[in-house]
């Protein structure tokens, strides 16, 4: 048995649908003792890097889900909040707490905003904006406050601190929609 | 208050109505409780928020607000001898937050009084509006129940036509 070095004229011949990928082949024969010849086809190196491009290009393309933490200590407004915000195809997770809050950012790295009441027991929507803009880790997360009262200087302190909007409850799908541009 | 030829169906809940008579009675409840001031433009936004895809929305939120409610009016029950003004605040509080986000008007106004008898250290003040706050609500729950048990017909009546 010999192989004969590759001639791809002669294969593709035979197949001609397999013609657009001749790069992606080697081909060889071998001469079998009858005589006749049986092509062997080999793949190029260059073929793992196509099918490895493909995938990471298929991955690059696929859907960035946007993720949403919202943090109200009301059962009532969480529902509300999550609604809206999944009406709008944003994936949702609610918390009752800034601390469980806080426990989750450390697990969920991609988190596009987060959106707080002002007003919770132990830990406010404040002091959560505080500790999220003092950390390396999430400062780059924008955040939403919200709260039932209109206090200016409420919501002075919390842009100054470095909140993106502040929501006057109760909220509606207007206000949520003019938030979406501001998503990381 | 609801015209008597209603009160007489309601009162009947096995009466064969038509699906078409059910959901005027819901609609005639709802605009009565609009009209009285027990709900306001909030409610309104409940409702256009549930759809299709989540057909209980609506029902939902009334009993996580129901179930809220009663937790605070309970606690505020609890030792009215001694009268904790910021503990007191901060219920009420709350229960103004969920009864705005409810749409609730008539139990919000209350709260919103009972906040400036708190503000204001009054004791009595505060026995009173907690009073005030009670009626209104449980007045609420009774019209939030006939809602939902219309609503449940009319969506029985609607799974059975589809069957």
């Amino acid at each position: 048995m010999e192989v004969v070095p590759r001639d791809s004229g002669l294969i593709w011949w035979g197949f001609p649908a397999l013609y657009s990928l001749r790069f992606l082949f080697l081909v060889y024969y071998i001469r079998r003792p009858s005589g006749d010849l049986l092509p062997l086809l080999l793949p190029q190196p260059s073929l793992f890097f196509f099918f490895f491009a493909m995938s990471s290009y298929a991955e690059g393309r696929g859907e960035q889900e946007i993720h949403v933490l919202a943090v109200d200590d009301s059962s009532v407004d969480r529902a509300l909040i999550a609604k809206i915000l999944r009406s709008s195809n944003y994936r949702v997770t609610t918390v009752d707490s800034g601390k469980r809050a806080l426990e989750l950012l450390t697990l969920e790295p991609n988190i596009s905003m987060i959106i707080t009441d002002y007003w919770m027991p132990e830990m406010t929507g404040y002091e959560l904006l505080k500790s999220v803009k003092e950390s390396s880790k999430l400062r780059e997360i924008p955040v939403v406050v919200m709260s039932s009262e209109n206090v200016p200087n409420r919501i002075n302190r919390c842009l100054e601190e470095g909140a993106e909007d502040f929501l006057l409850k109760p909220v509606r799908p207007s206000d949520v929609s003019r938030l979406c541009s501001r998503m990381r | 208050m609801l015209p008597l030829c209603s009160r007489v169906l309601l009162s009947h809940p096995f009466s064969p109505m038509s699906l078409m008579a059910l959901r005027e009675q819901l609609n005639m409840l709802v605009n009565s409780m609009y009209i009285e001031g027990l709900l306001d433009q909030q409610f309104q936004q409940l409702q256009m928020l549930q759809d299709a895809s989540s057909p209980g929305f609506v029902a939902e939120v009334i009993n996580l607000f129901c179930e809220d409610a009663e937790r605070i009016l309970t606690e505020l029950t609890k030792d009215q001898a001694v009268v904790d003004f910021q503990k007191v605040d901060a219920y009420v509080h709350q229960l103004k937050g969920s009864s705005s986000s409810v749409g609730a008007q008539n139990v919000k106004l209350a709260c919103i009084q009972f906040r400036q008898f708190c503000e204001e250290n009054n004791k009595d003040g505060c026995l009173n509006a907690l009073n005030v706050v009670k009626h209104h609500y449980y007045l609420l729950r009774n019209k939030f129940d006939t809602m939902l048990q219309l609503e449940q017909r009319i969506q029985a009546y609607d799974s059975k036509q589809q069957n």
